[in-house]
């Protein structure tokens, strides 16, 4: 196919990607943004996902949002303020502390997260950019960050692609992904897993089993591998040939534009 | 029980729990009169904190913050508790979700720690003082015990309560909050309400008593207590406020001005609600839906 021909967008390219890491019976826990694009990256994706995944393979994938738990994403809120989130149908609403302890029970197979900084090993930080004590930036702070990679079998890091963002080393480490490859992460003490994917508007990447380094793994339609590399900081383990992304079906992309999203809502931005 | 009275029984360099998630539920009348008694020194724990914790940082009254968001959601990142950051004026200790939770459940299960997880491996665990690494006496894991988030005053902000300090709250709100686990941390509990009503509207749904009048020191009244902050299920935040209130947290200059229009320069709560428009301005920040 040339990009001429190319009937989905790069959000949707980027949902069916997450998608097809949902498996069924799976509960993923998804955190809250603000701002248009914000809001697609980390919930608009997300959910996208987890409506295809129940209508195909997994029907019994349910979401974790805010304290909603296992909402009805057939009726899905039409702003999503906060009266309009507290009377979402869904199965209960828990607070703060369940929705925790449910992750450190590991409940949760999949988590959805983002970070100001992502590295080789896929450590994530959102707290400070520079040292510490004396930060360039100072950034929110940890929220479940941590949590969302210490304990779900597959946390999933939904990101656009920025030389400032993917670095080799982040500043700081709010949330442990493979922390210097091999086996240091359970030699700390965690539990296995780390970062699963990082799926992006260029490309996806894993982890290689071993070394646990980034690896590119997919290209989508149109775009180079020295595109994909110019976004970075560092080099990830590159793959030759580097393959496509497999493409939504033509049906996939109908049930985002006609069924999960007709008012683009989701996919807003 | 008076907003001034409750806050005279603070004093500058003690500890203060705040509670409020999400932004909602801030207890701002509280926090406004902190300032206007021009507390300093204080060492606060505020799980996730908008305004309140900023407001309290750039009037100067914070030396220390344990906590694990502060931002300002859609109107950006804190400005006051940036600038603070950067410069080095005030000393953050940066918890996770969980492990800030399990700190509130030392303190309420009367434990010396809790042992916790989710800090092995993470840069937090460099910096916290509150951890120690431990090993679980029946495996051997490694583990971190957290101290229990003790302070000596903790301020919420609740919907009704009556005389004796019994907390209810309605069934239907955003429950993705802490308070409940802040309250039961408590030492010295101060709790303001959107309106105090009779023990026997209590008496009638005891279900919808989430802090029982035994856990509280204080009750205080504070109708639109949580401006310029939502209260879900009443009302909605005040954008127009919030957007000045970014504004001029921009500028340290800009932000004393702020804070003599609102603060200093209004005398307790009642005249605040008149100085941000009123009840004319507040009945149209009311959720109807």
């Amino acid at each position: 196919m040339s990009e001429q021909e190319r009937y989905y967008t790069v959000n949707e390219i980027m949902a069916v990607a997450v998608s097809r890491e949902l498996g069924d019976d799976e509960l993923g826990y998804m955190g809250t943004a603000t701002g248009d694009r914000a809001f697609t990256l980390h919930c608009g994706i997300p959910i996208v996902a987890a409506r295809l995944a129940q209508l195909s393979h997994a029907p019994g994938f349910g979401l974790f949002w805010n304290n909603v738990l296992d909402p009805d994403l057939e009726r899905l809120p039409a702003t999503f303020t906060v009266q309009q989130l507290v009377t979402w149908p869904c199965a209960a609403q828990l607070n703060t502390a369940d929705g925790n302890d449910m992750l450190a029970k590991g409940d949760f197979a999949v988590s959805f997260v983002a970070a100001a900084q992502v590295d080789r090993y896929g450590n994530m930080n959102i707290t400070v950019i520079g040292d510490y004590q004396r930060p360039k930036v100072r950034l929110v702070g940890c929220l479940a960050q941590t949590e969302l990679l210490a304990y779900p079998k597959k946390p999933i890091c939904i990101m656009d692609m920025e030389k400032r963002v993917f670095v080799e080393k982040v500043d700081f480490i709010t949330a442990v992904g493979h922390l210097s490859g091999g086996d240091s992460r359970v030699k700390a003490g965690l539990r296995p897993g780390g970062t699963w994917k990082v799926i992006t508007n260029k490309a996806v990447f894993g982890f290689h089993p071993l070394t646990k380094e980034m690896v590119l793994e997919s290209i989508h339609l149109g775009v180079t591998v020295q595109e994909v590399l110019d976004l970075m900081s560092f080099r990830p383990l590159v793959p030759d040939p580097v393959p496509e992304t497999e493409p939504p079906t033509q049906e996939q992309v109908r049930l985002i534009r006609e069924v999960i999203d007709p008012n683009k809502v989701l996919l807003r931005a | 029980m008076s907003i001034e009275q409750a806050v005279g029984m603070m004093s500058s360099g003690c500890s203060l729990a705040i509670g409020s998630s999400g932004g909602r539920r801030q207890p701002m009348a509280l926090i406004h009169q902190i300032i206007r008694n021009r507390l300093t020194d204080l060492h606060v724990v505020a799980p996730s904190s908008r305004v309140s914790v900023d407001i309290l940082i750039g009037a100067g009254c914070v030396r220390r913050v344990e906590f694990m968001y502060i931002g300002m959601e859609r109107y950006g990142l804190a400005p006051n508790f940036r600038r603070a950051a950067q410069e080095g004026r005030i000393e953050t200790q940066d918890w996770s979700e969980s492990s800030i939770i399990n700190r509130l459940r030392a303190a309420a299960y009367g434990l010396p720690f809790m042992p916790s997880t989710a800090l092995l491996g993470t840069s937090m665990a460099e910096h916290l003082d509150g951890i120690r690494e431990i090993s679980c006496p029946f495996t051997g894991q490694k583990l971190h015990a957290v101290s229990p988030a003790t302070t000596g005053f903790t301020i919420v902000h609740g919907y009704t309560g009556d005389a004796y300090g019994n907390v209810q709250w309605p069934a239907i709100r955003d429950t993705d909050h802490l308070d409940r686990e802040i309250a039961q941390a408590a030492t010295n509990l101060i709790v303001s309400v959107e309106k105090i009503v009779s023990h026997e509207t209590v008496q009638r749904n005891p279900w919808a008593t989430w802090i029982p009048g035994q856990w509280v020191k204080a009750i205080v009244e504070a109708p639109f207590g949580a401006h310029p902050g939502p209260c879900d299920g009443l009302y909605e935040g005040d954008d127009d406020h919030m957007r000045l209130y970014a504004e001029s947290a921009r500028d340290p200059a800009e932000f004393e001005e702020y804070l003599d229009e609102y603060v200093y320069g209004t005398r307790d709560h009642w005249e605040y609600l008149e100085r941000v428009g009123g009840l004319r301005k507040l009945w149209q920040l009311r959720v109807t839906g």
